[in-house]
């Protein structure tokens, strides 16, 4: 696998709700975002995963307050407090699309019209470059009679095809980095494989870092480059998507590929996670996930046990990690 | 213009709405002409004192021997400009307040509870202290009926905007770089529309009430301009010996009133997207 440029890079993002001294929603966050590659952020709900993606555009409430140790985007340095900032990022910088087809468009324009507001949004872009612009997007994300589309309503197409639109949109302004809000969670399964393809076949043909945001494994296992799972606001395991499904090194991330069917082979009954995400005024010392962990020892319990642990590029926060395989021989599913 | 031609078919489909766009244009047709054509209309002939309608008093005559058709006909015109004007002033004024109040929560506690206030006023007692204090006048009249509805307008407003605030395609305008003033005008607005357009007809009617209350209660537009309030108030003594002195005005009030409510019900279906496709 090339090596491509770095385009994002996070360290040791911190978001915190209330006041700046408050107990961290989102901790240590680490991560980096190379042109044209996936990486895909899961976890359940609560876990962080979409305030971590807010925080990049600048949208988190203003009752929150990110810092970071490191926050470059395409080699420059941003400072995650300034909102300002943030902003110039939104549409060339960074892009997004939603969770929810059916309302991420405006009811009451056609996709021609928005699709040309959107794209003019960028200074000196003439009415018929952007109509141009627009239709050569709605080609690339494979709209049939592009040309006749831009007349319609949102109303007027089905589910998949809003969510093509959302993406020809979002690519319109040439982001270098996209993130996708659990695009595929409200479709149906072949079109979620259709737009998941298409989001794949746009990483390569335009270089795009994609910023996937999902709960649901097998979607990870199709699109994802790499993986970083994330736990009570920390991410618990990274790394490239092989290294982490071929040798889960957190309990969580291995509790997650049981409680999922397609990750779950050979498993006769999918086995769920005892428990909830922990409230976080009542998150325990040490490793957030030891009360739900079926593999905890007493030491996973003391401060410092939620350290990361790095091995090549696979990061994880577990002591018990490396012994995780052989534990999970012993215990019989 | 295609767009047009479809929804004037979609607008007037049936017949009653047919009818209801009929007597709205043919009254904005007399509102324009009669002014124009009679004025005789204030010209006492106590030898016809109230006469029954006939060939030449299609609508009779009242009290001082004046024709009640050319009285009716020429008060179309005010009570349509009442009417009209409430409606446009109230949207105007209202759909600011109501978008502003919506969309930035700064001055929503302050702009709601100011028109809480408003809302106190009882229209009638504001129109009567207001003509006792400016006078007499159409501006007078249109200001006092403006002023309680506008908080209609504007609560209505703000409601469809704080919904409309937390939908996703804001969102997806948001993380795109829309500014604010482009969120507002571009997908706040527009969407905003189909409540709008329903409160400025039901307004409409209402005003062409109220006027006409005003008028009953003698605090209406001055009395050397006919409004169908007006004749009412002043036949309304003569009413067992010269029913039609009220009969003609009070149904002419009525079929206006009606076609405007039933032309607002037509247009909430008509620009509702919902409604629009269950039609369709």
């Amino acid at each position: 696998m090339t090596v491509n440029r770095k385009i994002l890079e996070v360290k040791g993002l911190n978001i915190r709700f209330g006041s700046p001294t408050a107990a961290p929603t989102v901790e240590d966050l680490s991560f980096d975002l190379r042109a044209g590659e996936t990486l895909c952020l899961v976890g359940e709900s609560g876990s962080g995963k979409s305030i971590s993606a807010l925080s990049l555009l600048g949208l988190l409430p203003e009752s929150a307050h990110a810092t970071a140790d490191r926050f470059t985007f395409d080699g420059v340095d941003i400072d995650p407090k300034d909102r300002q900032a943030l902003k110039k990022l939104r549409g060339q910088g960074v892009a997004m699309i939603f969770q929810d087809p059916m309302s991420s468009l405006n009811p009451a324009f056609t996709i021609g019209y928005q699709m040309v507001e959107a794209i003019r949004l960028a200074p000196n872009v003439s009415k018929r470059e952007a109509v141009e612009k627009a239709i050569h997007y709605l080609e690339l994300v494979r709209i049939a009679d592009a040309g006749k589309r831009m007349n319609g309503y949102p109303h007027q197409l089905s589910g998949g095809m809003r969510q093509r639109v959302m993406i020809a949109m979002a690519l319109s302004r040439n982001p270098k980095v996209l993130i996708a809000d659990e695009p595929t969670t409200a479709l149906d399964v072949t079109i979620q494989a259709q737009i998941l393809a298409l989001i794949d076949d746009i990483k390569t043909k335009l270089g795009t870092a994609v910023l996937f945001i999902t709960h649901d494994l097998g979607v990870v296992a199709e699109t994802a480059d790499r993986v970083a799972v994330m736990y009570a606001g920390r991410m618990v395991e990274a790394g490239d998507v092989t290294e982490v499904f071929d040798d889960p090194r957190h309990a969580y991330t291995v509790g997650l590929m049981r409680a999922s069917p397609r990750t779950a082979v050979g498993q006769r009954r999918l086995n769920d996670i005892p428990g909830s995400v922990p409230e976080l005024r009542d998150r325990p010392s040490g490793c957030t996930f030891s009360p739900r962990c079926a593999f905890a020892i007493p030491s996973c319990q003391i401060p410092g046990a939620e350290k990361t642990i790095q091995d090549g590029t696979h990061l994880s926060r577990c002591i018990r990690g490396a012994d995780l395989a052989k534990l999970l021989g012993e215990t019989h599913v | 213009m295609a767009d047009f031609r479809k929804f004037l078919r979609e607008f007037t489909d049936g017949r009653v709405e047919k009818a209801a766009v009929l007597i709205l244009f043919a009254a904005l047709l007399i509102s324009v002409i009669a002014p124009l054509i009679y004025h005789s209309y204030s010209d006492i002939n106590p030898l016809e004192r109230m006469q029954a309608p006939s060939v030449d008093h299609l609508f009779g005559t009242d009290h001082l021997g004046r024709d009640v058709f050319e009285r009716t006909m020429v008060g179309t015109r005010n009570s349509l400009i009442i009417g009209f004007s409430v409606a446009i002033v109230t949207t105007i004024i209202g759909c600011v307040l109501g978008l502003v109040s919506g969309f930035i929560s700064f001055g929503d506690k302050i702009i709601m509870r100011l028109m809480d206030g408003f809302m106190a006023i009882p229209n009638v007692l504001l129109a009567i202290a207001l003509v006792a204090l400016m006078g007499s006048s159409l501006l007078t009249i249109i200001i006092a009926i403006s002023v309680p509805e506008i908080p209609r307008m504007a609560r209505i407003v703000r409601s469809v905007v704080v919904s409309l605030k937390e939908m996703p395609f804001i969102d997806a305008a948001v993380t795109m770089g829309t500014p604010q003033w482009k969120i507002l005008l571009r997908h706040l607005l527009p969407n905003t529309v189909g409540a709008l357009s329903v409160q400025a007809t039901a307004t409409c009617a209402s005003a062409i009430m109220t006027e006409a209350i005003l008028s009953f209660l003698g605090a209406g537009t001055p009395p050397n301009i006919p409004s169908w309030g007006g004749i009412i108030a002043e036949s309304r003594v003569f009413f067992q010996i010269a029913p039609w002195t009220i009969g003609f005005p009070g149904l002419m009030l009525s079929l206006l009133v009606l076609s405007v409510n039933v032309l607002g019900d037509r247009l909430r279906e008509v620009l509702d997207p919902r409604v629009a496709r269950r039609r369709a």
